[in-house]
């Protein structure tokens, strides 16, 4: 080919793929406008967050953007295929190039394929002016097609140009919704597959839960409008529920979950929960606990323990716990927190049980804390502890008795009641005693330890025994009570102190007195007993003569008959009627005591009141003749015989007991006159001695008042003894009465007088006082010894009317021996003219004689009832003497007449007893005559007896002298009253001296049995001496005490029993046993009758048990006799 | 020394079973009586007998023996009463009563007689008991022979009269509820030494008596 076809084909080449490269062009920017416009479309539709899942938008997107992409294909290929065609594009040259239609496409085809019959030339050339026409190659060329290829890339431009900073702003603006909207287009697919609903979600899910508790579900299913629950219980059929949701939520309650459950729940799309399980698991639960408490050992408190549920409790300082349990599963903790929330302790855990021990330091609920090994807290704690934690506190002590400061009583024996207690325990008690001497010396306390090992609490009963101690007048004895406990530390508990004042004489005169009056008072209801007793037993022998259920003995065929015994309530009656009498015989023995105990106290006392104690001794003999020996007998005679008594014997016992108890109570009513009069007597006596006593105080006061030291001590000491003299005249109204009751008119006036002066006396005190008061001491003085003189006369009249009514009861007592012994002369020769008779006499004439016989007998009653009973108490031995004589005149006249009578047959013969009775009526009139004598020839004699008296009543003189020297002391006197208190105080110390002295020149105290008069003598001189010596201290008070004592026992030594001397006791020597059998059953007090076991005899009450001991004590003595008497 | 003499009684504690009673210590309580004799002889006695017994049995004995009197409420408190003297001893019907009711309880009576007293001994017990006897020991009693073997009887500690020692008894169902020790002495051989200045083996030959003898009672009180 030639060149020019090749360069004409070359031209229209090269347009044509200028043109292609400029479709290309266009085609490549408007998919590039429809791609950015995809994404715009896209970021517009989407949500902000994103595709919704199902959306096909973005599968439309990307197929509308798939399909851009292939319509630029189609018009890239159809740009290349139609509008590039050669025809098309040369048509489009030629236009552009200015060629005619079709010379550029002609020529082109000359050149290619000249036609049959074309000169190549011609073709030549005619290409080469197309050639030549269409010019160089160049994009204008292409004419119409460059141009319509042009303006779609510039309308793509445009296109770009809009759509590029949009999406460059979107970016920039909402980069997340840029990414998630364009993200979404790379995968239409997974967008179009429709929304994906969020997966069930179920709560608890799996868990263990407490076996029985309910379940709550809860389900959370978004996007669903119902779910539905399965549920299958282990061994159960499953089971569902249907529930609608709402606002994304459902729920329901599994109840009662007891078994392992499985549980799932389904949607309505399909969705599926996992399957689920529920596993019951039992509670934590605290079981078994024990809590046991033990105390400090010093409380002596029990350990105590609890189970599960502990009271609130008040423990002491010091208590330990000990805890063990167990719990319902395996675990991890288990402790106590306090009040505050703190653990206190933690307990040793062990599996399922724990145990510990724990003291606790405060008060203060304390909670328990349980834990299992997950974790998890006891579902039911233990309820907590409740503690009160309390500490030791000291012992209460108290003295209740006296509880206030007191006189010791006569006896020096006081007993004390004490009480004490302690929270915990008391260990022991001790009574601390300490004396007070007169100068206020405080000696040693002495410390008596009762042990009470850890009791606590303890009512005692000590008796404070005073009577070793020596005191001296104007001693004090102080006490307290000390409780100890017994805690490590010990606490104690200390009584108030307490003042003992030892009795006076005026004291213990007057102590004298109240207990002869109560004792006088006991004899007084004992009387209205034996009374009483006396009609019981008479009612009682009426109700066995008539029984009281004759309905009853009339259904009793055999009733009709004489009973041969009594019935068991009829025996128990009169049993009980005997006792009753037997009762009154121990109340009798025990008022004896009493008087003997009055007796001895006093002794002990050192009242050396000889007139008291001869009267103390008479009532005591007339208490012993109330209840003789031969009743006390008879009546257990009778007691023994019950069991065996008709109703005829019973009859004759109860009348008899009547009557011995009606004579009882005559007995007693003549012994309680006689103790009335003795009280009275020693009331007499007491407010006499009282009276001197008030009369040496005050002039001592005076003498103090005189020197003026201490105006308002002097003036309160005033006040004290105007109190006594209150109470005096107080006793002195009384006194009046008294005499006034007896008869003893005269007494009773000399009394009134007394009391008058005690009046007097009493207003010049109470003008003492106010002087005092007032600083007027010298007129105090002088008003203070004007009541003391005042009150000496009264001291005095009541003495002279106390001896002046003595002196009227000695000569009526005389007269009425005299009287006696007159009598009983006449009756004795009376009953000898009766024995005259007899002798000789028949059987009629000696009953004939009764008569007279029991005259004589009435006789002798007479005069033993005008030798009345106190006579014979006041006068003693004498009286006693003579009282016996009558009674066994009267026995032996009871013994004539009864042989008269010829009544019991054994009796002696009328004669031999009318001769007895004579004798016995003429030793009445001996004892008469010599009584009355003795009487007559009181306060004359010389005798070593009326030397006794008189050294009695010089001891009494000496202990009112230790009186008067231990009453000064308190005083606190001034030097110059002191001295002369002590000047007259020797003075009475000399006048015992002397009196001692003359005593002891006498015949009769030659012998010395009445000790050494001489002796006692120089001591009282000496002791005068240093008294007027001004030598009052702890020595003086000490030997005056010693010869008051010695002056006592000298005049004890003849009349009574003393102690005996111990002996000196030698090794010993050689000596020979003999030989000693072997014991025999009676020797060992066998029992026949064996008493019942102390294990059955507990469980009596001790009424029931004395009586079962007294029966088989009966039982088994009346064995052992029997034993006896076969020996 | 200047002491104080009390007697205790404990009466009741204040709630029941609030507290644990004293521990009970044995003791011997030396019997008060009347009739002049001196029942308070021999002083130093009783506490050397307990001392003694303390030491050579180990059992809780109280050092100090008390005074009783037979009516006192206390008397019952006492399971062993002692009683010795030389003069007259002589007892009120109400005496001899509580006296009777305390041996026949339980109680027992050890008589003394330090020579003078035999008379009226005899003739109190023959009341308190008519309806026993006082009945002499043999050697092989167990009294003699419980702890210290007195192959003889009873020892003789003191001379008065030549003559032998002897020992007496009542009992009461087999229990022996009064001893009497006559012609012995023993309360003389526990007294201090220097007292009577006994020879150390007629002292030691007293207490091993007096031990013997306590342990015999005691244990006739245990069941």
């Amino acid at each position: 080919m030639s060149p020019v076809p090749v360069r004409i084909a070359g031209v229209v080449g090269g347009v044509r793929r200028h043109l292609l490269g400029r479709v290309r062009l266009a085609v490549s920017l408007w998919l590039a406008v429809g791609v950015l416009g995809g994404l715009i479309a896209a970021w517009v539709v989407a949500a902000p967050d994103g595709w919704r899942q199902g959306t096909a938008l973005p599968l439309l997107i990307d197929l509308t953007l798939a399909g851009l992409g292939v319509v630029a294909w189609m018009a890239y290929r159809r740009a290349d295929r139609l509008w590039l065609r050669e025809p098309n594009l040369t048509a489009s040259m030629e236009e552009s190039a200015g060629l005619a239609p079709g010379v550029l496409q002609s020529s082109l085809e000359l050149v290619r394929d000249l036609p049959p019959g074309v000169s190549p030339a011609l073709a030549l050339q005619a290409a080469e002016a197309a050639l030549a026409d269409i010019g160089p190659l160049r994009p204008r060329l292409a004419g119409r097609l460059w141009r319509e290829a042009s303006r779609w890339i510039r309308r793509a431009r445009v296109g770009l140009a809009v759509l590029a900073p949009t999406i460059v702003l979107l970016t920039i603006a909402a980069p997340s919704r840029s990414l998630a909207a364009w993200s979404g287009l790379t995968r239409p697919l997974g967008l179009l597959a429709g929304p994906t609903l969020a997966p069930l979600v179920v709560t608890p899910g799996s868990q263990e839960v407490l076996r029985g508790t309910d379940v709550p579900l809860s389900v959370t299913a978004h996007g669903r409008t119902s779910v539905t629950v399965h549920w299958q219980a282990a061994g159960d059929v499953a089971l569902e529920e249907h529930l609608d949701v709402l606002g994304g939520r459902a729920g329901m309650i599994l109840r009662t979950v007891s078994v392992r459950t499985r549980y799932w729940v389904e949607a309505p799309d399909g969705a599926r929960s996992p399957d689920y399980e529920l596993v019951p698991v039992d509670p934590l639960l605290v079981s078994d606990l024990t809590v046991s408490l033990t105390f400090p050992p010093h409380t002596g408190r029990f350990p105590e323990e609890y189970v599960a549920e502990v009271p609130p409790l008040d423990i002491p300082v010091g208590s330990r716990f000990a805890f063990q349990g167990r719990a319902s599963r395996p675990l991890s903790l288990a402790s106590l927190d306090g009040p505050d929330g703190d653990e206190v302790m933690q307990l040793p855990v062990a599996g399922r049980d724990f145990a510990g021990r724990w003291t606790p330091r405060s008060s203060g609920v304390y909670s328990w804390r349980f834990s299992d090994t997950d974790g998890e807290p006891a579902e039911v704690m233990p309820p907590p502890l409740e503690l009160t934690l309390v500490p030791d506190s000291a012992p209460d002590v108290a003295v209740l008795l006296p509880g206030r400061d007191t006189l010791l009583p006569a006896s020096l024996r006081l007993p004390l009641v004490l009480e004490a207690s302690d929270d915990y325990g008391l260990d022991r008690i001790e009574l601390v005693v300490y004396r007070v001497t007169a100068f206020g010396d405080r000696l040693d306390p002495v410390v008596s330890p009762m042990p009470l090992g850890g009791t606590r609490g303890v009512l005692l009963r000590p008796v404070m025994d005073l009577t070793g101690w020596e005191l001296l007048p104007g001693d004090t004895v102080r006490y307290f009570v000390r409780a100890v406990d017994n805690a490590p530390v010990s606490h104690i508990g200390e009584t108030p102190e307490y003042v003992l004042r030892p009795p006076s004489p005026a004291d213990l005169r007057r102590e004298a007195q109240e207990r002869l009056d109560e004792a006088a008072r006991g004899l007084e209801e004992l009387a209205e007993r034996a009374h009483d007793e006396a009609r019981a037993a008479e009612e009682l022998a009426r109700q066995l003569n008539n029984p009281q259920q004759p309905e009853q003995r009339s259904r009793d065929t055999a009733a009709q008959e004489p009973r041969q015994s009594l019935d068991f309530e009829e025996r128990e009656d009169v049993r009980e009627a005997l006792e009753g009498e037997r009762d009154v015989f121990a109340a009798i023995d025990s008022l004896e005591m009493e008087l003997a105990r009055l007796d001895r106290d006093l002794e002990a006392a050192g009242l050396g009141d000889p007139e008291l104690q001869r009267q103390l001794e008479a009532l005591q003999r007339l208490m012993t003749e109330l209840a003789p020996q031969d009743l006390r007998e008879r009546l257990e005679q009778l007691q023994e015989q019950v069991e065996a008594m008709d109703p005829e014997d019973a009859d004759a016992a109860l009348r008899e007991l009547a009557s011995d108890e009606e004579a009882l109570r005559d007995r007693l009513e003549e012994a309680l006159e006689a103790l009335k009069r003795a009280a009275m007597e020693q009331d007499f006596r007491a407010t006499a001695a009282e009276a001197e006593e008030l009369a040496q105080q005050e002039e001592a006061l005076s003498d103090a008042m005189r020197e003026g030291d201490d105006p308002g001590l002097r003036a309160d000491q005033q006040q004290a003894l105007e109190e006594r003299a209150g109470e005096l005249q107080e006793h002195l109204d009384r006194l009046q009465e008294r005499l006034e009751e007896a008869g003893e008119q005269a007494a009773r006036d000399g009394v009134e007088q007394a009391q008058q002066r005690g009046e007097q006396a009493q207003q010049s005190m109470a003008q003492a006082q106010q002087q005092s008061r007032m600083g007027q001491s010298q007129q105090a003085a002088e008003s203070a010894q004007e009541a003391a003189e005042t009150m000496n006369q009264m001291a005095q009249q009541l003495q002279q009317a106390q001896q002046e009514m003595a002196q009227q009861m000695a000569e009526a007592f005389q007269e009425a021996l005299q009287e006696t012994a007159t009598d009983a002369l006449t009756m004795a020769r009376e009953q000898a003219g009766l024995r005259d008779q007899m002798r000789g006499a028949g059987p009629e004439d000696l009953a004939n004689m009764r008569g007279d016989q029991g005259a004589l007998l009435q006789g002798v009653r007479s005069i033993a009832e005008n030798l009345s009973t106190q006579d014979r108490i006041s006068r003693g031995d004498e009286g006693q003497d003579v009282a016996s004589q009558i009674g066994r005149a009267m026995q032996a006249m009871e013994r004539t007449l009864a042989a008269l009578e010829n009544q019991r047959g054994r009796t002696a013969l009328p004669l031999d007893a009318a001769e007895d009775a004579v004798g016995a009526l003429n030793q009445v009139a001996l004892a008469a005559m010599a009584a009355a004598q003795q009487a007559g020839q009181m306060g004359q004699s010389q005798s070593a007896q009326q030397m006794m008296q008189e050294i009695e009543q010089l001891a009494q003189q000496q202990g009112s002298i230790n009186s008067q020297t231990g009453q000064l002391t308190p005083m606190q006197l001034g030097e110059q009253a002191m001295r002369q208190q002590l000047e007259e105080t020797a003075e009475r110390q000399q006048d015992v001296g002397q009196d001692l002295q003359e005593l002891s020149q006498q015949p009769s105290a030659q012998n010395r049995s009445l000790g050494d008069l001489e002796a006692l003598a120089e001591e009282a001189l000496e002791l005068a001496e240093r008294l007027v010596g001004n030598r009052l201290d702890a020595e003086t008070l000490q030997r005056q005490e010693r010869l008051f004592h010695r002056l006592l026992d000298a005049g004890r030594s003849l009349e009574r029993d003393e102690f005996s001397e111990e002996r000196e006791s030698t090794a010993p020597g050689e000596f020979e046993r003999s030989d000693t059998g072997a014991l025999s059953p009676e020797d060992l007090g066998s029992l026949r009758f064996e008493v019942p076991p102390v294990e059955t005899l507990e469980r009596l009450s001790p009424i029931q048990r004395q009586m079962v001991l007294d029966y088989f004590e009966r039982l088994n003595r009346g064995e052992r006799r029997a034993a006896g008497e076969r020996r | 020394m200047v002491s104080i003499a009390l007697t205790v009684g404990i009466l009741a504690s204040t709630a029941a079973g609030t507290g644990p009673m004293p521990d009970s210590v044995l003791a011997i309580a030396r019997l008060q009586y009347e009739g002049g004799g001196d029942w308070y002889a021999n002083p130093s006695s009783l506490p050397n007998l307990l001392s003694a017994i303390r030491e050579r049995t180990g059992l809780h004995v109280s050092g100090r023996p008390e005074t009783v009197r037979p009516l006192d409420a206390s008397l019952k408190d006492h399971p062993y009463l002692y009683m010795t003297g030389h003069g007259n001893v002589r007892f009120s019907p109400e005496e001899r009563v509580a006296l009777r009711e305390y041996l026949l309880a339980g109680g027992f009576l050890h008589a003394d007689d330090n020579y003078g007293m035999n008379e009226s001994f005899r003739r109190e017990i023959a009341e308190i008991f008519p309806d026993y006897e006082l009945a002499e020991l043999p050697p092989d009693h167990p009294v003699f022979n419980v702890l210290y073997e007195f192959p003889e009887g009873l020892p003789k500690i003191h001379e008065h009269d030549g003559k032998a020692p002897q020992a007496f008894g009542i009992f009461h169902g087999g229990r022996l509820v009064v001893f009497y020790s006559y012609e012995s002495d023993l309360g003389d051989g526990w007294e201090d030494p220097d007292v009577h200045d006994d020879a150390p083996e007629i002292r030691e030959a007293s207490i091993r008596m007096g031990v013997n003898l306590f342990l015999y009672v005691l244990s006739q009180l245990v069941p």
